[in-house]
């Protein structure tokens, strides 16, 4: 039993934290879209969190996918990490259906989860810039 | 019929929310194929009606976003309500505190601010935060007053109304003696990242609620014509060119405003001990409440508040008569607060007695009295109570107070009997 719960112990530390998991996939995101729009991307990922906050998280996805280009880059992103730590489906259109149908707690749920994800993003996203 | 983008647990009807959620969370722009029921996700619905010379059945996209602005800029009973109550409890805090100046103002123009805060439509606007009420930030109007100090000190507009930009004032940071000017002492002097003579201004600026006229926000249009140039775009609509000119194509932009006529209550805050230490001159007979008076008048005159003011927005003109109800509403309140404070003072038995001579006296001299009145049954009260009282000082001035009422007030016989059986006890 006692070598059962090492094993166990050995296993979690292992893996990442989700801290440390949104903090990876924002790394890898901040990049890849820094290599496509460069600084225009780390303004809208900077921005993002205030326009969530004072519109809520269904309009901004709508009016990101509305303008298309670099905001719809960005919305895929979030709905990227959102998929992994939600479940909620990638596609926009059945993202939008999934949160119309949600319930308080889950919508509550995937709102805060993107705030997590989006503060890493911010941080990372001017970080990765330099480095190009 | 367009709709917000929100989750189906929160329905549609949200004629209670405040204008600032529904200009944020709530707005209905989202739009709708009318014929399908499929939600679009952009802001114009499909329409489909009859249209041309052949009467063909076409389709039309109907934008949604001034009537979602339209729809978000009413104002109802609670939030005037509350419109209200905030400003009189900026004016109570205000009438209180030592060392303010407080100054009236009407909008002689459409007011806006906030246009730059993120928003879905592109242009944001500034709402108060949890009320949802158009507000104008106090670091706005220190902004504008202190631009308006720095152009009358240049002198180049004439009298200078007694601002300068002379150093007058040393003051010892560290090792070193920083030399400063008045509108330093009163704003605050800023320095170059990782210098030190950084200080706070004594003036504290606090927010405005304007005073909404009507029942509703205006919704208007700013027309641009340059965007091919601000976004970099080549446009064969805009002669194939990303240089600004007069061809370009026009982008109409709905945006919020308050009306003209609107009210706006200015209440700056002076830490007066630390402009005694800093300025000691401008502490003196409130110096400072003068020239501050000379940067509003001259900032309503030629600069304005909020946003867009380049074109004539947040244009203000002191209101005079709104300034002498708010000098009345400020003395009552310091009136009731010194009663109130000297209420606190007496005893349990004494304020007994003072609270019913005040209302006694206020009730004879609207004419009230009579024998169901407040007066009668708070006389009967205390008659009550003084027997029960040991203080023999305190027997006779209730006693007192009670013939004097007693003279005043119709009695039926039988109860004046009692009454004044009572009253003899007392004075027994």
């Amino acid at each position: 039993m006692a070598t059962l719960t090492l094993k166990q112990d050995k296993a979690a530390s292992g893996k990442q934290t989700l801290e440390q998991r949104r903090a990876t996939h924002a790394w890898a995101k901040a990049k890849a879209g820094i290599a496509q729009h460069q600084k225009d991307y780390v303004n809208d990922a900077k921005g993002l969190p205030a326009l969530i906050m004072n519109s809520g998280l269904m309009q901004v996805m709508a009016f990101l996918h509305g303008k298309g280009g670099r905001h719809e880059v960005l919305a895929s992103h979030l709905r990227d990490w959102l998929q992994q730590a939600q479940g909620t489906p990638p596609d926009f259109e059945a993202f939008m259906q999934h949160l119309l149908n949600a319930q308080p707690t889950e919508f509550q749920a995937i709102t805060a989860e993107a705030f997590a994800w989006l503060r890493w993003l911010r941080q990372m996203a001017p970080a990765a810039a330099r480095e190009v | 019929m367009p709709m917000a983008a929100l989750p189906k647990y929160l329905g549609d009807d949200f004629a209670q929310a405040s204008p600032g959620l529904r200009f944020g969370m709530y707005l209905p722009v989202w739009g709708k194929d009318n014929k399908t029921g499929e939600t679009l996700w952009t802001s114009h619905d499909l329409n489909y009606r009859e249209a041309g010379r052949d009467r063909q059945v076409r389709q039309f996209k109907d934008e949604n976003k001034t009537q979602a602005l339209n729809q978000s800029a009413r104002l109802n009973a609670n939030d005037r309500q509350l419109m209200e109550k905030l400003a009189q409890r900026q004016a109570a805090a205000a009438s209180v505190l030592p060392q303010m100046l407080s100054l009236q103002a009407r909008s002689i123009a459409p007011f806006t601010t906030g246009l730059g805060n993120e928003h879905p439509l592109e242009n944001g606007f500034a709402f108060l935060n949890p009320y949802g009420l158009p507000y104008l930030p106090g670091s706005g109007v220190k902004g504008v007053l202190r631009q308006a100090a720095r152009e009358l000190a240049s002198g180049d507009w004439g009298d200078e109304r007694g601002w300068n930009q002379q150093p007058s004032y040393t003051l010892k940071m560290g090792k070193e003696p920083v030399h400063f000017s008045m509108i330093d002492a009163l704003f605050g002097k800023e320095c170059s990242m990782g210098g030190k003579e950084q200080m706070r201004g004594a003036l504290s600026f606090w927010d405005v609620i304007p005073q909404i006229k009507g029942d509703r926000l205006e919704v208007e249009v700013m027309t641009a014509h340059q965007s091919h140039y601000y976004q970099k775009k080549r446009d064969d609509r805009a002669g194939n060119s990303d240089s600004p000119h007069e061809s370009g194509q026009p982008n109409p932009i709905n945006f919020l405003s308050v009306p003209p006529g609107s009210g706006f209550a200015f209440h700056v805050q002076c830490h007066q001990a630390l402009l005694a230490r800093i300025a000691p001159d401008l502490a003196e007979a409130d110096r400072w409440q003068g020239l501050l008076q000379a940067a509003f008048e001259h900032a309503f005159d030629w600069l304005g508040f909020g946003a867009k003011t380049a074109v004539g927005y947040g244009s203000l003109q002191r209101d005079a008569q709104a300034e002498a109800a708010m000098k009345q509403a400020f003395e009552q309140i310091q009136a009731q607060a010194q009663a109130q404070a000297e209420l606190d003072k007496l005893s349990d038995e004494q304020r007994q007695i003072k609270e019913l001579e005040q209302l006694f006296l206020a009730t004879k001299d609207k004419g009230g009295l009579d024998a169901g009145c407040p007066v009668a049954t708070q006389r009967l009260k205390l008659l009550d109570d003084a027997l029960g009282w040991e203080s023999p000082e305190y027997r006779q001035q209730a006693a007192d107070l009670l013939r004097r009422i007693a003279k005043d007030l119709p009695w039926a016989k039988k109860r004046k009997q009692e009454a004044s059986d009572k009253l003899a006890r007392l004075m027994a």
